[in-house]
């Protein structure tokens, strides 16, 4: 019998990824999919959002992590996007290179402690493989500081007039 | 040619003893003074005395002018002496070497009497040789053999060349004289004498000697005889024409038949081969760089394939379904097998666009340095291969054949244009077929060796064996019949 791998990492996998010298990565559980990134641009829009990309039939809002990291840009032009989902929200995260699969048997969660200062609170978990440290951030209260609700942002209008 | 040596002019000049004019008037002068001073001894002094005066005056004017009056008669002896001695032959050693004009004038007379005898010895010499040939000339208009009737021609000038023509009738006599043909017998023959002996050595022919008009009259009547000569004409016009018009192509830089394959400079050689290189090297880039495209495709073939690997994985991840991670597991390889193949495909166009873009640099650096070199060995000389010295010939060789034909058509009253005369042995001239003549031989000669010549190009014999047993007289036959007002046939 195959034992579940995720009682020992709390997760099956990790999509792993670098950005400027940090790695990052996204639990499996929480990743749709992976595309090529070709995000349509919207009104109105501000950076780090990056437009709205096309998933399996629905049309879902995506971010520029560079950006919102304030990092270089990488020299390649080629951008990924992965598919975020809980629930029914969904939103992409553009990332410069293709993510690699890590199963959780090459995985083991470690201490926040040992996760970069510079990230601060936007660390949600830190995973480690293969003498690396892997930062798996908190991509919902990312995504919610982009893109405020939008019912708030209803609400903030109604106040103001 | 005579020797036009220029004779100094003979100048006598004044001489400080006697002999000379102004001897003559010293001498008057003297005597008219000693009458004019006997004349006033006379006057003024009177009786004896005054005779006395007067006759010695008279006797010292005699006396001077008895002495120019004998000096004058020496200079005259002098002069009488050197005549004799000149027309007598005799030398005179003693005037030879006096320095003064006496000397002089006898050595200018000594040599143009030289002179006159060397000249009246030429002219003699002259005038034997043109009575040898007028008797040449004679012996040969009348069918006789030269050098048997006439003794004297055998120890002449013209010995050689008699017994020359005798050996080898065949030959051309003409040929192998310093002069060129046209020379000898003009453009239309008018110039050539009329006879040659025919029977000489023609045992079969010897019986009746004919003479050169006879042999000419029998030829004239035979229409065969005048196909194959216009024929042979019309053969070496076509091949004139087919010469000339190579040579203009050659020097077009263009082919024969009009196609561009003329000849060319080893400089253009070189850039045309060079050029041809690159142009083959540069279609070969085009091409790599359209690989280099289609490897981009495949790059991006192999990066959706690896995306959707990646993504079957993560789903079979997610579900925990071994099936489903055994179909990604073989979409993961598939898709890395396509991105080492792309890989390589991608590493060997670059290598290969890499080498081409070098090997393009070097071809261009090649040619110039062959055009260099080519042009350092050929001195940059670009000179086509018949030179207008041979073209001009040609042409000057056409003109002369058209020409002939064209006064022979016109005195024989056949054939029209060598194109339609080409088989002239068909037409009604040339009478039956079964007597057609071989075809002759016509091949052109432009050499002066001493066995070409017009009488061979065109003679109409079929071969080579009976041409030279035969005497010129085919040559001769057709020239005496372009002679104006001669020959022409019925």
């Amino acid at each position: 019998m195959r034992s579940d791998p995720a009682t020992n990492a709390r997760t099956r996998g990790l999509l792993a990824f670098r950005v400027g010298g940090f790695a990052f990565g996204a639990r499996v559980e929480d990743v749709a999919g992976l595309l090529e990134a070709r995000p349509s641009p919207i009104p109105r829009q501000r950076a780090p959002l990056a437009g709205v990309l096309a998933f399996r039939g629905a049309m879902v809002p995506a971010f520029d992590l560079i950006e919102f990291l304030e990092l270089d840009p990488p020299a390649s032009s080629a951008r990924y996007a992965m598919v975020l989902t809980r629930g029914a929200d969904s939103f992409g995260v553009l990332v410069p290179t293709m993510p690699r699969l890590i199963y959780a048997k090459e995985l083991r969660e470690a201490d926040l402690s040992v996760a970069d200062p510079e990230l601060g609170a936007l660390i949600e978990t830190v995973y480690e493989s293969g003498g690396e440290s892997i930062h798996c951030l908190n991509y919902w209260s990312v995504i919610d500081s982009i893109l405020p609700d939008a019912a708030s942002e209803a609400r903030a209008g109604v106040g103001r007039h | 040619m005579a020797n036009k040596r220029r004779d100094p002019p003979l100048v006598l000049l004044p001489s400080s003893g006697s002999g000379s004019a102004s001897f003559t008037w010293s001498s008057f002068l003297v005597a008219f003074c000693s009458a004019i001073v006997a004349g006033i001894a006379v006057q003024r002094l009177d009786g004896i005395l005054g005779w006395g005066v007067a006759g010695v005056v008279a006797l010292l004017g005699g006396a001077a002018t008895a002495a120019g009056g004998s000096g004058r008669s020496a200079g005259v002896a002098r002069a009488r002496q050197v005549l004799a001695s000149l027309e007598g032959g005799e030398a005179m050693p003693a005037l030879e070497r006096d320095p003064g004009d006496w000397g002089a004038l006898y050595r200018r007379m000594n040599e143009l009497s030289e002179q006159q005898r060397t000249s009246a010895s030429a002219i003699a010499e002259l005038e034997r040789v043109r009575r040898q040939v007028e008797t040449a000339a004679t012996l040969l208009r009348e069918g006789k053999d030269p050098l048997t009737e006439a003794p004297e021609l055998r120890v002449g000038p013209l010995r050689e060349l008699l017994e020359a023509s005798r050996e080898r009738p065949a030959t051309a006599v003409v040929s192998r004289l310093p002069l060129g043909e046209e020379d000898l017998i003009g453009l239309t023959g008018d110039r050539l004498s009329e006879t040659w002996p025919s029977a000489q050595t023609e045992p079969a022919q010897a019986a009746p000697v004919q003479s050169w008009p006879a042999q000419a009259g029998a030829a004239q009547g035979d229409p065969r005889f005048r196909a194959d000569v216009l024929h042979g004409i019309d053969e070496l016009i076509l091949g004139l024409d087919a010469l000339a018009e190579s040579m203009a192509s050659q020097s077009a830089g263009t082919g024969p038949d009009g196609s561009n394959g003329g000849p060319r400079t080893p400089a253009q050689l070189v850039d045309a081969v060079v050029h041809t290189a690159a142009d083959g090297i540069e279609d070969l880039a085009a091409g790599l760089m359209r690989a280099s495209e289609l490897a981009s495709v495949a790059e991006r073939l192999t990066n959706r394939a690896t995306l959707l690997a990646l993504n079957a994985a993560l789903e079979a991840t997610r579900s925990g379904s071994e099936a489903f991670a055994a179909i990604a597991e073989e979409t993961r390889r598939l898709a890395e097998f396509a991105r080492e193949a792309t890989d390589t495909i991608s590493r060997l166009a670059s290598e290969i666009e890499y080498k081409v873009g070098e090997t393009i640099t070097a071809i261009h650096a090649t040619s110039e340095d062959a055009k260099s070199a080519v042009a350092a060995l050929s001195g940059g000389i670009t000179a086509p291969i018949a030179p207008p010295r041979d073209r001009r010939a040609v042409d000057s060789l056409r003109r002369r054949a058209r020409s002939l034909r064209a006064e022979l058509t016109a005195a024989a009253g056949v054939g029209s244009h060598p194109a339609e005369d080409s088989t002239a042995g068909d037409s009604g001239d040339a009478g039956d077929a079964a007597d057609e003549p071989a075809p002759m031989e016509l091949a052109p000669r432009f050499d002066a060796g001493p066995s070409s010549g017009l009488s061979h190009d065109l003679a109409p014999n079929p071969s080579s064996a009976t041409r030279h047993d035969e005497p010129p007289q085919d040559y001769m036959h057709l020239l005496d019949r372009l002679k104006p007002g001669k020959g022409t046939p019925s």
